[in-house]
C-alpha cells in the first residue's frame, strides 16, 4: 500500500473518520491496529517480526529500568540491541555474506559453487530496528522514560506514516506523543499536513518517477554505448529521483502524522543546496545522520580523541551507515567515500566556523557547484549493480561528449521537471525558513498547488516505480 | 461560514474551481486531443450508420487496432467484397489506437451489439498478442469502452484490486481524468527534442528485458477467456467473425489458445503472420504496414474469403 496509491489514501480517510471519533486509548489502539493492518498489506508473514522485535525491547526497557546495578542495565541494553540486530543481520545481510564468504572459499578452491541464500526481505526492517535501539539506548541513559504501556510503545514502533520508510524518530520526540491527547487538527495542522503531503505527492509521483524512466536507462545499458553527457545527465536524474523518492515519502510521512496530530522529525532540508559534505549531511536523511551521530559517532569517541580517531570513527560511521542502505559492497563503499570526503574536509579546515556572509557568492556558488556534482558522483556507486559498471560508467564521463537525442531528451525532462522545483526551493534557501510559503498570501500557496495537482495528473512517469528506500 | 472564511478553504476552493474548468474543457474540446479520441467518440454513429443500413447491404465491421488500420486496404476491401459477395457493402471499424482483446469486447457489446447494430461479418485483425488475456487498464476501459451496464462486470474482474477500481469510477465520472494521459505525449512528442527516438530506444531495450524477467518468474500462461467471450457474443447474434493475423515485422504464429477458441467457435482464422513474410521497407515506422503492403495483404484476405465456404455464406446470406 503506497503513499501515492488511491488505496493508501481511503485507508488514511478511514482511520482519520474512526480516530477522531475516539478518546486517547482508543486512538492508539485504533491506530495500532491500522498499523498492523497496513503493514500486513506488504506481507502479512512479518507481522510476527514486528510484534518480536517490539515485546523484546518493551521488555528490555523494563529490564532496564527495574535494574538496580549498571551491570544488569548494560545486560539488557546489550541483549536488546544484540538480538534486534541479529533480526536484522539473519533477514537483511545472511544472504549477502554467506554468498561473499563461499565466493571466498571458492577462490580458494575449497568450494566447487558458491552458496545462494535467498531470503525475503522484510519491509522497512532497518527503519523498526533502529525505531526499538533508540528507545532501548535511550532507557539506558535516562533520556526518556520507561515506556509500561504495551500499546503505546508498540504503536511506537509501528505507527504507520513512518513505519516501512522513516523518518526514523527518536523516542524522546515520538513516544511522549503516544502517551497523551493529541493537539485536533485546526487550520494551522491542516495546513502544514497539506502542504507536506501535496508536495512530498509531487516529488514521488513527478519528479522520481519521471527521473526513475531516463536514469534507469543510463544503468541498464551498456556503458561502452552511452556518451559522457548522456551519463552524467543519467546520474543528475538517478539524484533527482533517489531524493524526489526519498524525500517524498518523508513529507507525506510527516503531513499524515500532522493530520493526526503527531509531530515526525523533518527528513531532508533542501540537500542539494548544500555547499559541504558536512552540509549536505545535516541536509540528507537527517534522522540517520543524527541517528548515526548520536548513537554510533558520539560513543565511538566522536571527535574528542585527536584527528586519528576523529576520522576512524567518521570513517566507521559512515561505512555502517553505507552498510545500512542495503547488503552489497556498493553501498558499503558509497558510506566509505562520504567517509572519506568528510574526514578530508575536516582535514583541510572545511569545518572551521566561518561566516557564509562574508564569503563571496562566488566562492558560496563554488562550493555548491563542487558539493552537488561530487554527491552525484557517489551516487554512480550507489545506484550502480557492480564496481565494474560504476567504474566503466565513471571512465565514460570523460569521453564522447556527444549531443544525442537521449541527452537532449534528459536534458529537456530535467529542465522541465526539476527546474520550477528547485526555483522554489532556492526561494525556501533564500528565506531560510521552510514552511515560507505558510507564511506568504494564500494565493500564492493556492498557485503553486494548482500547478502540483495538474504536474501529477498530466505528467505521471511512463512507468511508476515504486518508493526506493522500502527495500533499505 | 467562519469554515469558507479559511485560508485553506480558499486555497482548496482555487483548485477546485481550476479542476473543475478543466473538465469542462476535456468535455467540450475532447475532439481536439487526438485523431484517436475522435475515432472512439464516432463509434456511437459508427453503430448507429450500420444499423441504419439496409438489410440488404453486407454489413462488415473492422475490429483491431492501429495494425488493422494500416494493414488492411479499406477502399479495395470494400469494392472487392462486394464483387465477391454481389451486394453492397456497408463498412465500419472499430480500431482505437494500443487496444487489444479487453477494449474490442467491451466496446463491441457497448456500441453495436447493445444497440443492436449488428454486422454480418466481423474481421478482427490482431498482431500475436492482442487476443490474449492480459491485466488491462480499468481507467481507460471504463471511461471509453465498457457500457453502463457491464461496468459492475469490469468492476468485479479487478479482483479487489482497490486501485483499478478506483481508477475505474473516476475514469467514469471524470473526462479530464480519463484523458489525463493523453497530454504528456501530446506535448513532449512535440516539443521535447529527440523524445521519439529516445522513447523508441528505451523500449526496445525494455522489452526483451522485461520478458527475460517475466520468463523467469512466471510460468507461460496463455488464456484466451474474453476473446472466447466476444466470439460467443457475436454468435449469438448470428454474425460470422474472420481472425486475422496482420504482419508485422517479424513472422510470428498465433497462440495455439486463439486457435482452439477460434476453432471451437467456428471462427476461421488468416494466420498471415508466419505465413506472409513482408521486407522491411513496407514497414516505415518499424511496426505497420504501408499503403501497398496493406494492398497486397487485402488481396491475400480477400483470396483466403473466396475459398472458405462459410464466409462466402455468410457474405451471400
Amino acid at each position: 500500500m503506497w503513499f501515492n496509491s488511491f488505496g493508501f489514501w481511503l485507508f488514511f480517510a478511514l482511520v482519520v473518520l474512526v480516530y477522531s471519533r475516539l478518546r486517547l486509548a482508543g486512538q492508539n489502539r485504533w491506530l495500532l491496529a491500522a498499523s498492523y493492518f497496513f503493514y500486513g498489506c506488504f506481507d502479512w508473514r512479518f507481522l510476527s517480526l514486528i510484534f518480536f522485535c517490539t515485546a523484546l525491547n518493551f521488555h528490555a526497557g523494563l529490564k532496564i529500568a527495574a535494574a538496580e546495578e549498571e551491570r544488569q542495565r548494560k545486560f539488557w541494553v546489550g541483549w536488546s540491541i544484540v538480538i534486534s540486530l541479529f533480526v536484522l543481520g539473519v533477514f537483511k545481510y545472511l544472504g549477502f555474506f554467506t554468498h561473499e564468504l563461499s565466493a571466498l572459499l571458492q577462490s580458494f578452491g575449497w568450494l566447487e559453487t558458491p552458496w545462494v541464500l535467498h531470503l525475503m526481505l522484510p519491509a522497512g526492517i532497518s527503519f523498526f530496528t533502529f525505531h526499538a535501539l533508540s528507545y532501548t539506548i535511550d532507557v539506558y541513559r535516562r533520556d526518556t522514560p520507561v515506556s509500561r504501556s504495551f500499546v503505546e510503545f508498540a504503536l511506537f514502533i509501528s505507527f504507520f506514516p513512518q513505519l516501512v520508510a522513516g523518518p526514523i524518530n527518536r523516542s524522546t520526540l515520538l513516544l511522549p506523543q503516544m502517551g497523551k491527547a493529541r493537539p485536533p487538527c485546526d487550520e494551522k495542522r491542516f495546513r502544514e499536513g497539506l502542504y507536506a503531503v501535496i508536495t512530498g505527492l509531487f516529488l514521488k509521483v513527478v519528479v522520481a518517477d519521471n527521473m526513475a524512466w531516463l536514469a534507469g536507462h543510463i544503468f541498464s545499458a551498456d556503458p561502452q554505448n552511452l556518451g559522457g553527457l548522456e551519463v552524467l545527465l543519467g546520474v543528475y536524474a538517478f539524484a533527482f529521483q533517489i531524493y524526489g523518492d526519498f524525500a517524498g515519502y518523508s513529507a507525506i510521512a510527516c503531513g499524515t502524522a500532522c493530520w493526526l496530530g503527531f509531530d515526525l522529525m523533518v527528513n531532508f532540508k533542501r540537500p542539494y543546496f548544500a555547499i559541504s559534505p558536512q552540509d549536505f549531511w545535516q541536509r540528507w536523511h537527517i534522522s540517520l545522520s543524527t541517528w548515526l551521530r548520536d548513537y554510533l559517532y558520539i560513543p565511538l569517541g566522536g571527535n574528542r580523541g585527536g584527528s586519528f580517531l576523529t576520522y576512524r570513527n567518521l570513517m566507521l560511521t559512515m561505512l555502517l551507515g553505507g552498510l545500512w542502505h542495503g547488503a552489497a559492497w556498493t553501498f558499503v563503499v558509497w558510506g566509505g567515500i562520504h567517509g572519506l570526503w568528510l574526514a578530508v574536509h575536516r582535514a583541510i579546515g572545511g569545518t572551521a566556523k566561518r561566516s557564509s556572509k562574508t564569503a563571496s557568492g562566488w566562492v558560496i556558488f563554488l562550493k555548491w557547484l563542487v558539493t552537488f556534482h561530487l554527491v552525484c558522483l557517489t551516487w554512480l556507486v550507489f545506484r550502480a549493480e557492480t564496481f565494474s559498471q560504476a567504474w566503466a560508467l565513471f571512465l565514460r564521463l570523460g569521453t564522447d561528449w556527444h549531443w544525442t537525442a537521449f541527452a537532449q531528451t534528459s536534458l529537456s525532462l530535467i529542465g522541465f521537471f526539476i527546474l520550477p522545483w528547485l526555483l522554489f526551493e532556492a526561494w525556501l534557501e533564500r528565506r531560510k525558513d521552510d514552511l515560507s510559503l505558510l507564511h506568504v498570501s494564500w494565493y500564492w500557496r493556492a498557485a503553486l498547488y494548482v500547478y502540483l495537482v495538474l504536474m501529477m495528473l498530466f505528467f505521471p512517469p511512463p512507468v511508476p516505480a515504486e518508493f526506493i528506500y522500502f527495500r533499505f | 461560514m467562519k469554515f469558507l472564511h479559511s485560508n485553506e478553504t480558499k486555497v482548496l476552493l482555487v483548485l477546485a474551481c481550476v479542476l473543475g474548468v478543466l473538465e469542462l474543457g476535456a468535455r467540450v474540446f475532447e475532439g481536439k486531443l487526438s485523431k484517436d479520441v475522435n475515432h472512439i467518440r464516432s463509434f456511437p454513429s459508427v453503430a448507429a450508420t450500420l444499423k441504419a443500413a439496409p438489410k440488404e447491404r453486407l454489413k462488415v465491421l473492422i475490429i483491431g487496432n492501429s495494425l488493422s488500420r494500416d494493414g488492411l486496404d479499406k477502399k479495395l476491401l470494400k469494392t472487392e467484397l462486394a464483387k465477391l459477395s454481389g451486394r453492397e457493402v456497408e463498412l465500419a471499424a472499430m480500431h482505437p489506437d494500443a487496444s487489444n482483446i479487453s477494449q474490442w469486447y467491451y466496446g463491441y457489446r457497448r456500441y453495436f451489439d447493445q444497440t443492436d447494430s449488428i454486422p454480418d461479418l466481423i474481421f478482427l485483425g490482431t498482431g500475436r498478442s492482442h487476443l490474449l488475456d492480459a491485466p488491462a487498464e480499468s481507467d481507460r476501459l471504463s471511461a471509453f469502452y465498457v457500457s453502463l451496464s457491464d461496468l459492475p462486470q469490469l468492476l468485479k474482474e479487478q479482483a479487489g484490486d482497490v486501485e483499478a477500481i478506483s481508477k475505474a469510477i473516476l475514469a467514469r465520472t471524470s473526462l479530464l481524468f480519463a484523458h489525463r494521459a493523453r497530454v504528456q505525449p501530446l506535448l513532449f512528442y512535440n516539443l521535447v527534442p529527440g523524445y521519439t527516438e529516445t522513447t523508441q530506444t528505451i523500449a526496445v531495450r525494455r522489452e526483451p528485458l522485461k520478458v527475460e524477467a517475466e520468463s523467469a518468474l512466471v510460468p507461460a500462461s496463455e488464456h484466451c477467456v474474453t476473446f472466447e467471450e466476444l466470439l460467443k457474443t457475436v454468435h449469438a447474434k448470428k454474425s460470422q467473425v474472420m481472425v486475422v493475423a496482420i504482419p508485422m515485422t517479424e513472422p510470428y504464429v498465433l497462440p495455439p489458445c486463439v486457435l482452439e477458441s477460434a476453432r471451437k467457435e467456428n471462427a476461421p482464422v488468416l494466420d498471415a503472420g508466419a505465413a506472409m513474410r513482408f521486407d522491411a521497407s513496407h514497414f516505415p515506422d518499424g511496426y505497420h504496414l504501408d499503403a501497398s503492403g496493406a494492398a497486397e495483404f487485402t488481396e491475400k484476405l480477400l483470396e483466403v474469403i473466396s475459398k472458405n465456404p462459410d464466409l462466402m455464406q455468410a457474405l451471400s446470406k
